[in-house]
This record gives structure tokens, C-alpha cells and sequence, in this order.
């Protein structure tokens, strides 16, 4: 049975992590398998976060070690974990899910402590900075699944501004069809598009709130450490939705040659 | 992937070489010792052979030394065509054609009577100097245009047959040594030196051992003439073989059949089916075994025609657009590219087996459904597909589009299955689509069609048993129908579809002429259709190609350009030309000013019934021009900034932008100069092509009810200054500015044009006319003298001083979008040439030496963030002499499409810019502009081009141009007057070259 592993440590934001794992698994049709990783010597909590309609592993070790063994096994889908310890402090990632970040290999969502109760997942955003990739296929994939309305946000640069703009009323829609045609192949009528011009940093977390985001897809290219990933850690760190962080194994590829 | 594999035909085995088992456009081959054994033999079996070859649609072009009473009484070959049969007799001499009826001379070299006296003259002496080293030669025949001197006047070898051609060698070389000469090159070299004493500069001598001719032509002339018919049909080398019985040396001297083998001949299959004792040359290839080896190369021939092998693909890469594979990103753009249309129809190059990744799709021109700004090209049923799906992984496909013939190839490989394929959309017969496909498998079948387009509603059935469908538009619609046609031969399975669409913007088309045109079409069969339709793209590259020498790619660019161009627009009835032509559907197939001002002018200069029929558009649209200025309060005519079906404006009220707020559209309220676009464009036709009557006739009012809405439309001061207020020029980054230069200066042109068309002409009141020229003369232009500037509209001056190119990180670039539509309204940042545009369409309407001053302010302050800019800027940059700009420039827009650097050619190329390209190298490079009955040129080339070539059309003349760096060469093949900039007018004779060289800043004619 394929499971989304998800990591919680009974503290006050384990709750959310498990609300969010269970729409993950509802959409992947998966399983969440909670496991609560004890580090040293520990006493064995005496709340049962789960509320007992999910089975609870408890494990010992490092806890990112543990969380990225366990996210090795073939089984998991997806991995779930909360971004720190705290409510009240600012929401930037705790050690373990920097580490667990740096060493899964697998679809890992980061759910921030604002994540507010009775999460549901219906939108997500996917942001699309610089030049398009073929790598951008695993992020987009999303589009396909039909339970989920994805918001394409491209964000332009300097670098990306298009050369040309005829006239703006055909050439926006023009544009964005050939877009979603060429680089979300298998998107349906329910995937939207937003273009922005700046930093995707800032705009990423406007744009999840005008959209009203369920979740922040952003793809990131697994030799590439997060800390070294500005949309990556802005997200990590401002967004008050969770965020999954899609590994790409392979490098962005430009454009195909022109005809020969 | 290869587009090159051969199919194995049965019995070809019996070819004793790879290299001529093919299908083959044409055959050159000799006569004598070729074809027949000699001039007695029987020519029945190659008669039938030819006459089946030329029923299949192959060209063969018999080559002799003889005469045609000779060939033709041998071969009695009558034919029907479509290939065709040409004789070409008398050693280069002349040409006929053979029909049913019989030889027709098409063409003779005759000699003067100086040159006749010269043959005789090269004639006696070379007797006189072989007898005076003691050999008798005869002087044995006067045949046209040469002499021919037997060297070996002996009883024995009277009339020695091609197989003693051993023999009777020896024999000569005996005899002339003899004499103490060194065989026959010495007495070919003797009779040269004779002719050029009796004075002919050229003079061919060739022999057949037994004679020395002296003559004005040989065997080339008559390959020279091949090749360039040939070409003529875009044929090239490599689809046709030459064959010879003679290619070898022969006495130490070329063989006679090499001749043939002309520089143009280069790629062409070259094989010999003679003895050859002294070896061949290289390349060509020794299959020996006489006239039945080449009677069984034309049973091949035959075969491979009646089981519908295909034609091959060509392999210069100046002509072809190919594409490997499907790369679902670019497939669109590839699919706009690859699209194949005749002026009526368009349809897009997707691979013929169904793709996940590519959207097949027909247009039809001026057929628009919907009302308003909805209206919309209608989509119509596709016709090009078969029931098969490409496998994905393998990805194995492989389009070729040759850009000469207007064929796209195609070769695929998918479940175990080869489907090779040519298809085209007839530009003989437009709205005629035609399909052939050789498979491996009876099972592959082209899609059942004509199939409604999904959620169109429509009428289908079956007429006759033929197929059909109909979809009705706002008024019209359009009929299709499709008749298939199969056969298998030696595993090969062959089908061929014929596809007819008739398109009516404004009735209900009728299915029984859509039935009838495809049956007719499959009764003519795919081979005529096939000639027919290269013909007819032939006659349209003989009058508008361009090169490039140095620059191959730039070459592809532009006639890639130059292809779409034509094909988007009709030259019969009206031409409605929407900004993506007919290779996408993209800005709704509305008609903007891309098609008056950018597309129009290649046209009026190559192929002049097509500007025409552009103008019939705007000319049937003139009432709703003249509904919309009464509208507005205004006389005249006032035509839309986005036009479709009915003529009245479609343009959007209001759009969304990137970051999806919603615009107002204001365009369509004040993007006015259009009105006077219209009035350039009808002058533009009538100027190039001289069709005075036009203007006179039904052009007057599009000329004239456009100044009439002008005069109209301007507003007076206190100071008796006449202004238009409230408009957006070409630079669309400000709106609704007051005297924009442009549309003033353009409102002005047309003023005065109008009122010199309208002079003595009782259909404008004097009063009027006058009052127009006074309007003009009092339109403020915004020009200062001190700076030589334009200002670009009132106020621009006063505007933030940016300039884009010290801001941008590049250009083009969308300025709005990079620094925010507010910023860029209130900056000195434009889109687009603005003021500029005026130098480019109407210099004579600008200050004298304004150009660079406005030049020099305004292209670095422009963005260029318009795709019709790049091509436009390249044309003003050569004028200004500035040469390695305007490459630059031109590199960028050629590239437009082709690199997709819009990222929206998926929904059709940007044809305005593809006209931008030709206008900048018409326009720019060579300085083309018509005045009156002249052709004024100031022709100037960067050191990187070896030479631009150019053709163009001018009051019927076609004009060929040859520009180099430091020369020019120009060439019309009826009597032209031309003026070269600084010099006085020169009459060119027809047919003939005359040359210049670059002094200084002028060109000084060198020799003709």
C-alpha cells in the first residue's frame, strides 16, 4: 500500500502535519503512516496525537535520520513534516526539516504552524520562475491529478520578459495557451494561469494568498541544498500554507533547437 | 531520420546499380548509341516506354547532335503529358517539345549572317591547314549554327556504326599521324584557332572521331536549357538522371555526352551505358550493356510510377525546413511552420499520424464565424490524417518541407509499421488538398474525413459515394469533400487522397461542387495534380526569390518567409489576409494594417494579382468604411483597425493583460492612420505594377474617401494650422496623443495623392480637391528644421527622458511589461518605429536628410518589443548606410518564427514581419522604390554577403538584381527604366545585363 510518511513529535503543530498528511493521502489514494521518532532517551509521550484513528509507529534514533531511512522505502509516496516546534516563533524550518529536506527523495511537504485547522486541499500553486525546464514535467504532473485545481504562476524576470508584445489582448492568451500547452502538457480546463513580474520570492507568497492556495508546489533539484534555494527557503519561511518541495533529478534543458 | 529510403520495386533487380533504382523526376539522356542502337534501329520499345513515362508525370529530355526530322522520325514518340518530352537537337541548337500532335519548336539559336560567314570562313582555313600538312579533310555538311569537316573522307568508314567506335579511332589517329598531328586535340585546337581568326569569340568545336564540328553551341547549351527548365519546375539535380552513351574520353578529348554534365547538373545521377574504352570520369556511373540497359532503367521508371512510389525529398538545405521527431514543446510552432496553404486554405504540418502533442488544423481565408469581436477563422475539417497513432517513445518521424514545390514529406516508423508520405495544398487549383502515402501495412488508411471539427455543428453525408461536410459561418461556410484511392502493388501499399474545400464567406457553399472538384481531381491523378501545382509555385519563386550568397541560413529565413507569404494570400476574387495569414488561428484571422503595410508590398512587387485581390477586400468593405465615418460625424471612408467579414471594426473592447486586469482596448477608437495605410497600399499596388486603371477605376475611392475622411477629420486653430487630436500611432506604448507625427504625415500623403488622382477628374468637385491640398499643406508634422527631428506626437518631448536601450537588459524587449505600462506612457520609450515608419513608407513626404537625425533619436529610445519593428529598423539602418545594424536587425527578424522568439507562433507566424524581411532587403538593401515610370535603386550590401539576388516585377518587367558590395548587376527581361541613385535614368534592353561598379558613392556602369 503506498503511504505518505509523516513525521510528528507531539508537539502543538503535530496536529495540522497530520491534517494535511490525510489530504495528501486522499489525493495520492495513499495511506499515512505517522511515526513519532524519539530521540535519545526520551520518555514515550503520553498524548496520542494520532487520536487514535491513525496508527502511530514510534521509532528511536536522529530524527531526520530516521525520517529520511524511512522515506527510502519504496512504498512512500510522500513525506509530511512541520516546520518548527513552536507556534509563535517565526516559521522558519526546524533542524529536522532542513535535514530531512537535504536527504529525502521523495515529494516532501512542510506544513507551517499558521496551518489553519479543517485543512482541505483543493488549489495548488505552482510557481514557475526563470526559464522554463523540462524538469518543470515532475512539478506540473499535479495538473494532472483531477481532484486538484493548479494555478500555474509564471514569474518574469528581466530575463524572461518576452521579447515581443503585439497586440497585448491576443498575445496574452496566445501566449499562455501555447504555456500551459507546452510546458503542462496534461493540464485540464481547471488549470489556471497567473503571470507576475519581480522576484518570485515575494510574489510567491502574495500570489498563494490571492489565489487562496491550499498548498505551494516548487520544484528543487535534489543536488541543489536548500539553503542555497531562495524561493525555497522564503517559502519555508513565510508561507502560511504548506509547502511541498518536488525533487528534480535532472538539470533544467532549454529550448529544443530550432528547424534545421 | 533519413527521408531517403527506397522501397524495392519488382524486377529492379535486374539494374545492375543501387544508385538508379529510384524514382526519378526527369531523364536526360543522348540519342544515338543511348537510346536506340543507332539511327536505323527500331524505336518502338523506348516509344512506348516514353509515351508511358510521360502518361506517369516524368520530364524526359532527348539530347542530338542531329536534326529533328532525324530523332523524331526514329522515335515518333506522341505523348499526352503531363510529363513532357523536349527534343534538344542541331548540338545545343534548338529545342522542341513533342505533343500529341507532334515536335514544336520552342526555341532556336539562329546564326547572324556575320557568324555563317565566320563558320565558313573557320571552316576553309582549318581544311587549308590540315592539307597543308598533307592530310585531306571535306568540309561535309553546312548543318545549323556549325561545319562539320570529315577527317576521314574514306569509303570504309562512310558511315561506321557506334560499335566500331574502337576502330575507326585508331583509324583516325593513324591517319593523322600521318600528317605529323597529334591526334584529334590537336586538330580540335587548329579548328578553334581557325573560328576565333574568322572572328567568333566562343566557338565550340567537338568531335565524334570520324568529324570535327565548328559550331556556336553543343551538347551544354542544350544541358544549360535542362537544367534551367528544371529548375523552373523545382526539379532539382538530384531527382533527375543523365544518361549518355559517350561520357568518356574519346582521342584524348572529352566525350561528347559529358557536356551535358553543366555546372547546374551538379547532384544529378550520371550513368553510361556505352563501351567507353577509355574509362569514365568520376562520378559517373559505368552500367555499359547499351540501349537495352537504359530501355530496362525507364521499365524501372515506369514500375515505380504505376505503383506510386513517391517523390524524394530535396536535399538543399536553402529550400527545406526540416523537422526530426516530435518535440511536444515546439510542435505547434514546428506544425505553423511546416503548414502548407494556397491562398484559400491553410493547413498546419502536423505529422500524419495522430499526436498527443499536435493540433491538426484547416483554415479557410475571409470564412469567419462569429459575430463582432468574436469572429473567428473557422476551423475546418482536416483532411491530412491517418488511423494511427505515432508511437511516443520511439519518436521516429521525420518532415521535410521544400519550400521550392510547396511538398511536405514525411517518413514515419510506429508499431512495426513505415509510412512514408507527400502531401500539398495545390497552389494550381487552390482550396485542392493532396495526399499520397506508400505503407508497409494495407492496413494504414488515411482518417475517415471530411469530420466536423469538435463542438462546430455541421451537415455531413456521402454524394455519390464521396464523402462531404459542411460547416455554415456568420454568412458563408465552406463545403468539403474527400475521394480516396488505393492500390497495392509488390507489398507496397499506396493511397491517395484528394481533398476539395470550397470556402464561400458569403453563401452556403454547395457540397455538389466540393464533390465535383474532388472527383475531378482524382480523375486527373495525383501526377498531373503533382506537376501542375510545381509549375505553379515554379512561376511564383521565378519572380520573387531571394539569395544571399555568404549566408545559406539567412537565404532559408527569408524564403521561408517569402513561402508563407504567398501562400497566405489569394490572387483571384478578394484576399482577406489575417495577422497569421492561414498557418494559425491566432488574433482570430482579424485583418490589422500587417496586411496593408507589411504584406501587401512583397506582393504589388512579385506577384501583382495578389495585392490586388487584397485591395478587392478593402474595396468591398468600403461601404461599411463609409457607414462607420458617418458614424462618427464624419465624410469618407474610415476603415477598422481589426476587420473580418463584414468591414466594420472588431476589435475588442476591452482585454486582459499578463498579470490578467483587465484593459479597455483603445485601438479600435483610435489607431486611425490605418485609414491612410489603406490609401498607401492601393498606390503601392498601382505604382509597382502600373495598373493606372486601378486607380482610375476601382481603386479612385479608396484613395479618395479616405482623404475625404481625413479633411473631415482635422481640426483648424486661430492660427489656420490643421491638427488630428486624440490617436495612437504605431508606437501603441501612448495613447490617445494629440498630432502624432505619423498620422498626421500619412493623413497629409494621402491628402495630396488624392487630390493629384482626383485632378480634372469631374468625380471630386475642384473645391474639394483644393480644400484637400490645402488641409495638407496646413497639418502640423511636428518637424523642427534646426534638429532635422520630428517630434513624435505633441508633447513627447516633454516626456521622462528614458532611454530603453541604456535600461534594458536587452533588445527587443516589452517595455510595458518590463518597466510597467504607467512608466512607459509617460516616457520617451516606443514599441515600434513611430516617426521612422515615415522615412521607410513615404520618403518623399519627409524632410530631405531627416532620416539619420530621427534615426539616431529614435531607435535608441524604441523597444523594438513589436515583432513588426526588427525588420522595419533593418531597412532604415541600410538606408543610413549603417550595414552591420541592419543585419542585425534583419538576423532578428528573420528569426522570429522560426525560433519562436514570440513564444506565440504556435498560433501562426507572424506574417507582417515575415513582409517586414522582404521590404528590408527590397526597401533597404537594394533601395527599390517606383517613381512613376521609373525603378529608382541605390542598391548597398554589407562585406559579409557575397552578393544579394533579388527578383522583382515592375509594370510587367521581371527585374532580376544582383548586388555585390562593390558591383551591380541588373537585368529585365522587357524594356525597363531605371535610375540609380545620383545618376540619370537607364533604359535596360530586354534580356540583357548591364553592370556597374561602386565608385565612391556612386556606380559607374562598366560593360554590359
Amino acid at each position: 500500500m503506498t503511504t505518505v510518511l509523516t513525521g510528528i513529535d507531539g508537539s502543538p503543530i503535530s496536529a495540522a502535519v497530520l491534517e494535511v498528511a490525510k489530504e495528501i493521502a486522499r489525493v495520492l489514494d495513499a495511506q499515512v503512516d505517522a511515526v513519532h521518532v524519539l530521540e535519545g532517551e526520551a520518555d514515550i509521550p503520553e498524548v496520542e496525537i494520532s487520536g487514535g484513528e491513525t496508527p502511530l509507529r514510534l521509532l528511536r534514533g536522529d530524527a531526520s535520520s530516521v525520517l529520511i531511512d524511512e522515506a527510502s522505502a519504496e512504498n512512500v509516496a510522500a513525506v509530511v513534516v512541520g516546520a518548527c516546534r513552536e507556534v509563535g516563533r517565526p516559521a522558519a524550518p526546524g533542524h529536522v526539516s532542513l535535514d530531512v529536506i537535504g536527504g529525502v527523495r521523495k515529494p516532501l511537504v512542510v506544513v507551517p504552524p499558521m496551518t489553519a485547522a479543517g485543512y482541505e486541499l483543493h488549489t495548488v500553486l505552482v510557481p514557475v520562475p526563470g526559464r522554463p525546464a523540462r524538469a518543470l514535467e515532475e512539478v506540473v504532473r499535479l495538473a494532472e491529478n483531477p481532484q486538484l485545481h493548479v494555478v500555474i504562476l509564471r514569474v518574469l524576470d528581466e530575463s524572461t520578459i518576452p521579447s515581443f508584445e503585439d497586440q497585448p489582448h491576443y498575445d496574452v492568451e496566445a501566449w499562455a495557451d501555447e504555456f500551459l500547452a507546452r510546458w503542462v502538457p496534461g493540464a485540464g480546463s481547471d488549470t489556471a494561469m497567473e503571470v507576475r513580474i519581480g522576484e518570485p520570492e515575494e510574489l510567491v507568497i502574495s500570489v498563494a494568498h490571492e489565489v487562496c492556495a491550499d498548498l505551494v508546489a516548487i520544484g528543487r533539484l535534489r543536488d541543489l541544498p536548500a539553503a542555497e534555494a531562495p524561493l525555497v527557503l522564503t517559502a519555508l519561511e513565510r508561507s502560511q500554507v504548506p509547502i511541498v518541495l518536488l525533487p528534480l533529478a535532472r538539470r533544467p534543458r532549454e529550448f529544443a533547437a530550432p528547424p534545421t | 531520420m533519413p527521408l531517403t529510403q527506397h522501397p524495392r520495386v519488382e524486377g529492379a533487380a535486374d539494374l545492375p546499380a543501387a544508385e538508379v533504382r529510384r524514382r526519378f523526376e526527369a531523364v536526360v539522356f543522348d540519342w544515338d548509341g543511348t537510346a536506340v542502337p543507332d539511327r536505323s534501329a527500331d524505336a518502338g520499345p523506348v516509344r512506348a516506354v516514353i509515351e508511358a513515362l510521360c502518361a506517369a508525370g516524368l520530364d524526359l529530355f532527348v539530347v542530338s547532335g542531329t536534326n529533328v526530322r532525324n530523332v523524331d522520325g526514329q522515335l515518333r514518340a506522341r505523348p499526352n503529358g503531363p510529363g513532357q518530352l523536349y527534343l534538344l537537337l542541331n548540338r545545343g541548337s534548338e529545342v522542341f517539345r513533342v505533343d500529341r500532335r507532334g515536335p514544336h519548336l520552342v526555341e532556336r539559336r539562329s546564326a547572324t549572317p556575320k557568324e555563317h560567314a565566320a563558320l565558313d570562313v573557320a571552316a576553309r582555313l582549318t581544311i587549308e591547314r590540315l592539307a597543308a600538312r598533307g592530310l585531306h579533310a571535306e568540309v561535309v555538311a553546312h548543318r545549323l549554327n556549325r561545319r562539320k569537316i570529315d577527317v576521314i573522307p574514306e569509303p570504309e568508314w562512310a558511315d561506321p556504326p557506334k560499335a566500331r567506335i574502337a576502330e575507326l579511332l585508331e583509324a583516325v589517329e593513324g591517319r593523322l599521324a600521318g600528317a605529323g598531328l597529334r591526334g584529334l586535340p590537336e586538330v580540335v585546337e587548329m579548328a578553334e584557332t581557325a573560328a576565333r581568326e574568322a572572328g567568333l569569340p566562343d566557338p565550340r568545336v567537338t568531335s565524334d572521331a570520324k568529324h570535327v564540328e565548328i559550331g556556336l553551341t553543343d551538347k551544354s547549351h542544350s544541358g544549360e536549357w535542362i537544367f534551367r527548365t528544371l529548375d523552373g519546375l523545382g526539379i532539382p539535380p538530384e531527382q533527375v538522371m543523365v544518361a549518355g552513351d559517350e561520357f568518356g574520353p574519346l582521342g584524348g578529348l572529352p566525350g561528347s555526352d559529358s557536356l551535358m554534365l553543366v555546372p547546374a547538373s551538379v547532384g544529378a545521377t550520371a550513368v553510361t551505358v556505352g563501351a567507353e574504352p577509355e574509362g569514365v570520369p568520376d562520378g559517373i556511373l559505368p552500367l555499359g550493356g547499351g540501349p537495352p540497359t537504359f530501355l530496362t532503367i525507364l521499365d524501372d521508371q515506369v514500375a515505380r510510377r504505376a505503383r506510386g512510389d513517391l517523390p524524394e525529398p530535396r536535399h538543399d538545405g536553402r529550400w527545406t525546413i526540416s523537422v526530426d521527431g516530435v518535440d511536444p514543446r515546439m510542435e505547434r510552432v514546428h506544425e505553423s511552420l511546416l503548414t502548407l496553404a494556397d491562398g484559400r486554405v491553410g493547413t498546419s504540418g502536423t505529422p500524419l499520424a495522430l499526436h498527443p502533442a499536435a493540433v491538426p488544423g484547416v483554415l479557410a481565408a475571409g470564412i469567419y464565424d462569429g459575430e463582432g469581436s468574436d469572429s473567428s477563422l473557422l476551423t475546418c475539417p482536416v483532411w491530412a490524417q491517418l488511423s494511427l497513432w505515432l508511437d511516443e517513445d520511439e519518436d521516429d518521424v521525420a518532415r521535410v518541407l521544400d519550400l521550392r514545390t510547396g511538398l511536405l514529406h514525411e517518413e514515419a516508423r510506429t508499431n512495426g509499421v513505415n509510412v512514408r508520405s507527400v502531401r500539398f495544398s495545390s497552389l494550381a487549383r487552390p482550396g485542392l488538398g493532396v495526399l499520397r502515402t506508400q505503407t508497409t501495412s494495407a492496413s494504414v488508411e488515411p482518417k475517415p474525413a471530411p469530420s466536423l471539427p469538435p463542438g462546430l455543428e455541421g451537415e455531413q453525408g456521402r454524394l455519390d459515394g464521396v464523402p462531404w461536410a459542411r460547416l455554415e459561418a456568420a454568412d458563408g461556410g465552406v463545403a468539403t469533400a474527400v475521394r480516396d484511392a488505393a492500390r497495392h502493388v509488390d507489398g507496397s501499399h499506396v493511397t491517395e487522397r484528394f481533398a476539395a474545400y470550397v470556402p464561400d464567406p458569403d453563401r452556403r457553399p454547395r457540397r455538389t461542387r466540393a464533390v465535383r472538384t474532388a472527383d475531378q481531381a482524382a480523375e486527373e491523378g495525383f501526377e498531373r495534380l503533382l506537376r501542375e501545382h510545381r509549375v505553379a509555385w515554379g512561376r511564383r519563386w521565378e519572380d520573387a526569390d531571394v539569395r544571399i550568397e555568404g549566408d545559406d541560413d539567412l537565404t532559408r529565413q527569408v524564403r521561408l518567409a517569402l513561402f508563407h507569404l504567398m501562400g497566405s494570400v489569394a490572387d483571384e476574387g478578394e484576399a482577406a489576409v489575417g495577422a497569421r495569414g492561414l498557418t494559425g488561428a491566432a488574433y482570430r484571422g482579424h485583418v490589422f494594417w500587417d496586411s496593408d503595410v507589411f504584406v501587401l508590398p512583397f506582393l504589388a512587387a512579385t506577384h501583382p494579382p495578389a495585392a490586388r485581390a487584397m485591395l478587392e477586400y478593402r474595396i468591398r468593405r468600403l461601404p461599411a468604411a463609409r457607414a462607420i465615418a458617418n458614424v462618427l460625424g464624419r465624410k469618407g471612408a474610415r476603415f477598422p483597425w481589426e476587420s473580418a467579414h463584414t468591414g466594420f471594426d472588431v476589435t475588442p473592447q476591452t482585454g486582459r493583460d499578463r498579470m490578467g486586469n483587465v484593459f479597455p482596448i483603445r485601438t479600435g477608437l483610435l489607431e486611425e492612420h490605418i485609414v491612410a495605410d489603406v490609401a498607401w497600399a492601393a498606390c503601392c499596388y498601382a505604382d509597382w505594377s502600373g495598373d493606372s486603371g486601378f486607380l482610375q477605376g476601382p481603386g479612385f475611392d479608396l484613395v479618395v474617401d479616405t482623404a475625404r475622411y481625413w479633411a473631415s477629420r482635422v481640426r483648424w486653430d486661430r492660427m489656420g494650422t490643421a491638427h488630428i487630436f486624440g490617436v495612437i500611432g504605431p508606437d501603441e506604448y501612448h495613447e490617445s496623443v494629440d498630432d502624432n507625427a505619423f498620422t498626421n504625415v500619412m493623413a497629409r500623403w494621402n491628402l495630396r495623392r488624392a487630390a493629384a488622382l482626383a485632378e480634372d477628374d469631374e468625380r471630386v468637385p475642384e473645391f474639394e480637391r483644393l480644400r484637400w491640398l490645402e488641409t495638407a499643406d496646413a497639418l502640423i508634422d511636428g518637424y523642427d528644421r534646426r534638429t532635422k527631428r520630428y517630434e513624435q506626437c505633441a508633447g513627447f518631448y516633454q516626456l521622462e527622458p528614458l532611454r530603453i536601450d541604456e535600461i534594458a537588459p536587452k533588445r527587443p524587449i516589452a517595455a510595458d511589461l518590463l518597466l510597467g505600462a504607467d512608466v512607459v506612457r509617460g516616457a520617451q520609450i516606443l514599441k515600434q518605429a513611430d516617426v521612422l515608419m515615415l522615412h521607410h513608407l513615404v520618403p518623399d513626404e519627409v524632410a530631405p536628410g531627416s532620416l539619420v537625425p530621427n534615426l539616431d533619436y529614435y531607435e535608441p529610445r524604441t523597444a523594438h518589443g513589436s515583432s513588426l519593428s526588427p525588420g522595419i529598423h533593418a531597412s532604415l539602418f541600410a538606408r543610413a548606410g549603417r550595414l552591420d545594424d541592419a543585419v542585425r536587425a534583419l538576423d532578428i527578424a528573420a528569426r522570429i518564427d522560426l525560433e519562436d522568439l514570440t513564444g506565440t507562433s504556435a498560433g501562426g507566424l507572424h506574417l507582417a514581419a515575415m513582409g517586414s524581411v522582404w521590404q528590408a532587403l527590397a526597401f533597404g538593401f537594394v533601395g527599390a522604390r517606383p517613381k512613376g515610370e521609373v525603378l529608382e535603386l541605390d542598391p548597398r550590401v554589407p562585406e559579409s554577403w557575397g552578393a544579394l539576388e533579388m527578383r522583382l516585377r515592375f509594370r510587367d518587367a521581371r527585374i532580376w538584381v544582383r548586388v555585390e558590395p562593390m558591383a551591380l548587376e541588373i537585368r529585365a527581361d522587357r524594356q525597363t527604366r531605371i535610375r540609380l541613385r545620383g545618376a540619370t535614368v537607364v533604359t535596360l534592353a530586354p534580356g540583357v545585363s548591364r553592370r556597374w561598379a561602386r565608385s565612391a558613392h556612386r556606380w559607374k556602369e562598366t560593360r554590359s
